[in-house]
């Protein structure tokens, strides 16, 4: 077992319910999948003994990207699935209905980057303060940190690069 | 010299407040405690409650969570009662200077409740052991001397 057998395996069983399958580097390999499929994917990983190390969630500028990272130990790999929760809605099933090492992780994102767990156990607030406004997630990158609010400004196709290089240039 | 800042200028007792540090300016302030520097030998105690204390030892930048209690935990302690800022965060907050999550360096926080705190700084990313004696004795003694 190496990790073209897995990644043979995991094609042959998920393959329809992949946008993509994507090797990159000898160790990791990534799969992108539809909000729809999110569940199914992570409880296919969960039971081919994959170990949830940590998720992960990006803003991305039509959706938010939570990134749920399998450590196959016995294999040396990394597989991580990519799923989207579009915005405005941001929803996605949560995966701590399959295994409950998946509940603080999701509740950090919810708290930071306002993905919506459907089916969550325990959606309470985990990491922002008591005091924190409701509604307001302060690492989507629309976060104004003067008004301490979401502007709702759009991503700008370069991620924002060229305002703050501009920026380190002016000092 | 009245009576308060004559049992202020020996043995202070300390009470140490971590309001949002990573846990390095904690275990020096532990350092110090131990035999190779012993604080307890110019009667410094770290005592378990703020209303014992004759000095806050804070560490890091106040959280926003932290903030009310940083405030509370100050206003429990006796006065006159001196307190002291360790590290780069709770100097100056340092790296986290306008997170998110952050409400402010300690002094600003502490002088929301008492604008005439006594406050010392002891810069450091952590402060060696020796500072941190080095800043509590010369707060001591600057603030005896203010006070008689």
């Amino acid at each position: 077992m190496d990790r073209e057998h897995l990644v043979r395996q995991i094609d042959n069983d998920l393959g329809a319910k992949l946008a993509d399958l994507a090797k990159r580097g000898p160790k990791r390999v990534y799969l992108t999948v539809e909000p729809q499929h999110s569940l199914e994917v992570n409880r296919y990983l969960y039971e081919r003994g994959g170990r949830l190390a940590t998720a992960t969630g990006v803003d991305c500028p039509d959706w938010i990207e939570v990134c749920y990272h399998y450590c196959f130990d016995a294999l040396n790999v990394v597989v991580t699935v990519k799923a989207r929760a579009y915005k405005p809605a941001c929803e996605l099933d949560a995966v701590a209905r399959v295994f409950p090492g998946a509940a603080f992780i999701e509740r950090e994102i919810q708290d930071l980057l306002g993905v919506k767990f459907i089916g969550h156990p325990d959606p309470r607030r985990l990491i922002l303060a008591d005091d924190w406004p409701e509604g307001v997630y302060p690492l989507r990158r629309d976060y104004c940190h003067e008004t301490h609010t979401n502007t709702g400004r759009a991503i700008s196709p370069d991620h924002g690069r060229a305002r703050v290089l501009s920026a380190l240039r002016r000092g | 010299m009245n009576w308060k800042v004559w049992g202020l200028s020996k043995s202070p007792w300390v009470y140490h407040v971590n309001v949002g540090a990573c846990n390095n300016c904690d275990i020096e302030i532990l350092d110090c405690l131990t035999p190779r520097f012993d604080i307890e030998r110019f009667g410094m105690v770290l005592v378990p409650t703020p209303r014992h204390a004759d000095a806050l030892l804070v560490t890091g930048g106040v959280t926003r969570q932290a903030r009310p209690r940083l405030q509370e935990v100050y206003r429990q302690a006796a006065k006159p009662c001196i307190v002291l800022c360790i590290g780069a965060c709770a100097c100056s907050m340092g790296i986290f200077a306008d997170c998110y999550h952050m409400a402010g360096p300690p002094d600003k926080v502490i002088r929301e409740v008492d604008p005439n705190a006594i406050i010392a700084y002891v810069p450091g990313c952590p402060p060696k052991p020796e500072a941190i004696i080095a800043g509590a004795v010369k707060a001591l003694q600057h603030t005896v001397k203010a006070l008689s």
